[in-house]
């Protein structure tokens, strides 16, 4: 069924396509069209109409039942009757839900849930101003060493963002062997402005440690410049990648070739530096 | 963030070029230059003007010049020659035996690059694509429309109209080089700030003295090869 290609489109031309390809449950293109009609079947929108209830009549009752259009949700009869009177023998439109109405909010709520602002487990700012909650309570935390995080504190100064780069897919886990990708994207690297690479003493190109509260993240370079695009300067308007809400308190350091101190923790067994050994993709 | 340079990996699959080993370079830009594996590079630059930074970006390739200087520098058609019928230049095995160095500085726009030996390789514009109908990979893998490809009198129809657009915004907007290639690049800004080749040196188009010298002397030379 998947490989049909049949290019008639319904009835009423709305663009539906039934004969092409299949869609699940039974064809049915649209789910709750039947909340596109009123209550005696007839559709909202004479002219762009999705389903239209076409059973006979007699006495001013349904006596049939025939729907024409999309697959209808639910082949029952309309709500009411054409003399205005209400079926027993139906169901409302939203077949699934409870009631078998639309919701705005949340099952068993009153309202809601609303959008709501939390600050990141690991943060520039003491308190959360718009809510007393300061993190997401339903971030998961295992209490454990991985866990670590260093809110406020002066030996992670800087706030840092991953962001997922074009040329790897995700974390990179997949592509990381296909070798045309791995050219074009062959090692971590991180992105600072030039205000604090010239704080930092570092050069565009050159290898750097970042160190959060849960180890330092092997050597990595940055490519300076391009994060002021990422603040406010980016060619083409758009805010800084594909920020996840993942940050990080770090620190960073310029790497003097000195080795690191022998508590650092998460060093990279491989060097970053060792060419195209397919581990070092970006993390997304 | 999308800088995917999608045209450059589509060469390399349909061409069936080896990946470079490669570094992070403190720039999205890789691998470092063309090469015999590497036929198209899109460069990528970072300029500020009037506190704004731009991104420029600059797919290089071969510009399938119409008189190719290349050509006739190696003066045998068994190693470069052009397809008539698209006007693709074309680089074969037989390369291996040209002066590799005279054909490299001949280009104007220093895309031809050489095996270790000696054979030399550049974009052939997909010409087995091109001859069965298809779009050269490169173009056909652009998602944004940037690259266009068809007869000459329409692209180059189609690029003065765009080109017309553009220096309503960019007044520095040119096609590059557009009598003499058969690649055409609209810049906006001005084109060394894209790269150091993108616009051949003043002079080195057509066809210079010294080729002119030795196309007349070419029958002799000719013979004399033949006799030794």
């Amino acid at each position: 069924m998947a490989a049909r290609r049949g290019q008639k489109d319904a009835a009423n031309n709305i663009g539906l396509f039934p004969e092409f390809a299949w869609c699940w449950p039974v064809n049915r293109r649209i789910i709750y069209n039947r909340a596109s009609v009123d209550a005696k079947g007839i559709p909202w929108d004479r002219k762009d109409w999705v389903v239209y209830f076409k059973g006979e009549e007699k006495d001013g009752k349904y006596v049939s039942r025939k729907w024409m259009g999309d697959v209808p949700d639910g082949g029952w009869y309309p709500m009411q009757n054409p003399d205005g009177s209400w079926r027993d023998d139906t169901k409302y439109p939203f077949i699934m839900r409870k009631h078998g109405h639309a919701q705005i909010f949340g099952p068993g709520r009153a309202d809601g849930p609303f959008p709501e602002h939390y600050e990141p487990l690991e943060c520039p700012v003491e308190k959360n101003y718009l809510n007393p909650q300061m993190v997401n309570p339903t971030a998961a935390v295992y209490s454990t060493e991985a866990d670590a995080h260093a809110t406020c504190d002066p030996r992670f100064p800087y706030v840092g963002t991953t962001y997922r780069v074009s040329e790897h897919w995700q974390t990179g886990l997949m592509t990381r062997t296909q070798s045309w990708l791995m050219e074009l994207q062959p090692q971590m690297f991180v992105e600072l402005s030039e205000e604090l690479a010239r704080l930092k003493g570092i050069r565009n190109g050159e290898r750097v440690n970042v160190k959060s509260a849960r180890g330092q993240g092997g050597v990595q370079r940055h490519c300076h410049q391009t994060v002021q695009a990422l603040h406010d300067r980016r060619p083409d308007g758009s805010p800084g990648g594909h920020s996840l809400a993942l940050w990080l308190a770090m620190a960073v350091n310029r790497q003097g070739g000195q080795r690191q101190p022998a508590h650092a923790v998460g060093r990279r067994s491989q060097h970053p530096d060792s060419g195209n050994q397919g581990i070092h993709g970006q993390r997304g | 963030v999308h800088r995917l340079p999608g045209c450059q990996v589509a060469c390399k699959q349909w061409h069936d070029l080896p990946a470079e080993e490669t570094q992070s370079r403190g720039t999205f830009e890789n691998p470092p230059d063309l090469s015999f594996s590497t036929y198209k590079l899109v460069r990528m630059r970072e300029m500020e003007t009037d506190g704004k930074l731009k991104w420029l970006f600059f797919p290089e390739q071969c510009r399938h010049c119409i008189e190719p200087p290349c050509l006739e520098t190696a003066d045998d058609e068994t190693a470069i020659y052009k397809d008539d019928k698209t006007g693709a230049v074309i680089f074969t095995a037989s390369t291996k035996s040209l002066d590799a160095q005279e054909i490299i500085e001949s280009c104007p726009y220093n895309i031809p690059r050489k095996a270790a030996d000696g054979t030399l390789a550049k974009c052939d514009m997909c010409n087995d694509r091109v001859t069965n109908g298809l779009l050269p990979a490169c173009v056909q893998t652009c998602p944004t429309g940037t690259m266009n490809f068809g007869d000459r009198d329409q692209m180059v129809s189609l690029a003065g109209q765009r080109l017309a657009q553009v220096q309503k915004k960019h007044g520095k907007a040119q096609l590059v080089d557009a009598e003499d290639v058969n690649v055409i690049y609209l810049v906006s800004e001005a084109p060394a700030d894209y790269h150091q080749f993108v616009m051949a040196s003043a002079g080195s188009h057509g066809v210079s003295r010294q080729m002119a010298l030795r196309k007349m002397v070419r029958p002799f030379a000719r013979a004399f090869r033949q006799l030794a």
